[in-house]
C-alpha cells in the first residue's frame, strides 16, 4: 500500500485524458429599459461562428468558444487571462417577450437586447381637467 | 519498512481531480519570478485589462483582452526592452441613459500596462492586430540574441 501511494502521480493521471472544454461566466452589465431589457457581455476573442446563444422555457444560455494558446509551439512567460471560453445563463421572466430577442456581436461584445412585453411598459395616464 | 517522501502537493491533486477543477493553472501563478510584478502596470490606470504572453525561440507572442475597443483607442509604444499599451475604454452614454441598472461588472476607464522584455525585440517588425475585442502582438527577437546551437566537435 505505501509503495503503491509512492509510486503514483496522479498529475499523470490527468494529462493523459483529453483535454477538457473549460467555460467562464464573462463580466456582464444588465440594463433594464422602459421598453426592455439589455444585457452586455464581455467575451473576447469570441467570433459569431463561435457563439451559441439559445432560449428554452424560459431560460436563456450564451455559450461562446474561443481558440486558446498552442502551447505545443511556444511555452508561457506571464499569463493573466482565462484561456477558455464563455457560459453564461439567464431566466427570463414573463415580462419579457422572447419572441423579439435580439443580439449582436461588436469587437468582443455581445449585446442582446429582450424586449417587454406589450401590457408591463409603463404608461403614461392624461389627466382630464372637469 | 521504507520511508516514501509524501509530496506536499498531491492531496491538492487529489482534491481537484475529485472536484474537476484545474489546479494546473494556479500553477503558473507561482512561478512567476517576483522582479516582474512591480513593473507589470498593474496598478497603473483605473482598471489593468488581462495580459498573456508567450514566446518561443524567434519573438514573444502577447494577448490582451481589450472588449468593444477599437485599434484608434489604443496606444502601443515600444523599446528594445519595454512594450507599453494605454488607453481608455468609455461606455456609451446610450446604455446608461434612462436604464435602471441590474448589474454592472464590466471595466471602464483608463488602463496603462507597462511589460518587460528580458530579451531585446526588432522594434522596426513588430506587429499588432485586433480582432473580436483581442489585441495580439507579436515582438520578433533581435536575431543576434537568439539562442544558437554550438556544434561539439570531437577530435
Amino acid at each position: 500500500m505505501a509503495k503503491e501511494v509512492a509510486t503514483r502521480k496522479p498529475t499523470e493521471v490527468a494529462k493523459t485524458e483529453e483535454k477538457r472544454e473549460r467555460f467562464r461566466r464573462p463580466r456582464t452589465s444588465i440594463y433594464e429599459y422602459d421598453d426592455c431589457v439589455k444585457i452586455f457581455l464581455d467575451i473576447p476573442g469570441v467570433s459569431k461562428e463561435n457563439l451559441e446563444i439559445n432560449y428554452n422555457r424560459g431560460e436563456l444560455t450564451i455559450v461562446g468558444r474561443r481558440e486558446s494558446w498552442d502551447e505545443t509551439k511556444m511555452k508561457p512567460v506571464y499569463v493573466e487571462r482565462f484561456d477558455g471560453g464563455f457560459r453564461h445563463s439567464f431566466t427570463l421572466d414573463e415580462t419579457l417577450d422572447p419572441e423579439k430577442i435580439e443580439a449582436e456581436l461588436n469587437n468582443g461584445v455581445l449585446t442582446i437586447i429582450i424586449p417587454k412585453k406589450e401590457a408591463v411598459k409603463p404608461k403614461k395616464i392624461e389627466i382630464k381637467t372637469a | 519498512m521504507a520511508i516514501s517522501r509524501i509530496d506536499p502537493f498531491d492531496i491538492l491533486d487529489r482534491i481537484s481531480e475529485m472536484f474537476d477543477f484545474d489546479y494546473e493553472d494556479f500553477d503558473r501563478i507561482f512561478e512567476l519570478p517576483e522582479r516582474f510584478i512591480s513593473t507589470w502596470g498593474l496598478y497603473e490606470g483605473e482598471w489593468s485589462p488581462a495580459l498573456d504572453m508567450y514566446e518561443d525561440d524567434d519573438a514573444y507572442f502577447v494577448k490582451i483582452d481589450l472588449p468593444g475597443m477599437e485599434p484608434e483607442e489604443i496606444d502601443i509604444q515600444v523599446t528594445e526592452d519595454v512594450l507599453t499599451i494605454k488607453g481608455e475604454r468609455k461606455q456609451p452614454d446610450e446604455e446608461t441613459e434612462k436604464a435602471r441598472c441590474q448589474r454592472d461588472e464590466r471595466y471602464y476607464g483608463t488602463f496603462h500596462r507597462t511589460v518587460p522584455l528580458n530579451i531585446p525585440v526588432d522594434t522596426e517588425n513588430v506587429d499588432a492586430k485586433m480582432k473580436d475585442g483581442i489585441l495580439y502582438i507579436t515582438l520578433p527577437k533581435k536575431a543576434e540574441v537568439k539562442p544558437k546551437k554550438i556544434d561539439i566537435k570531437v577530435s
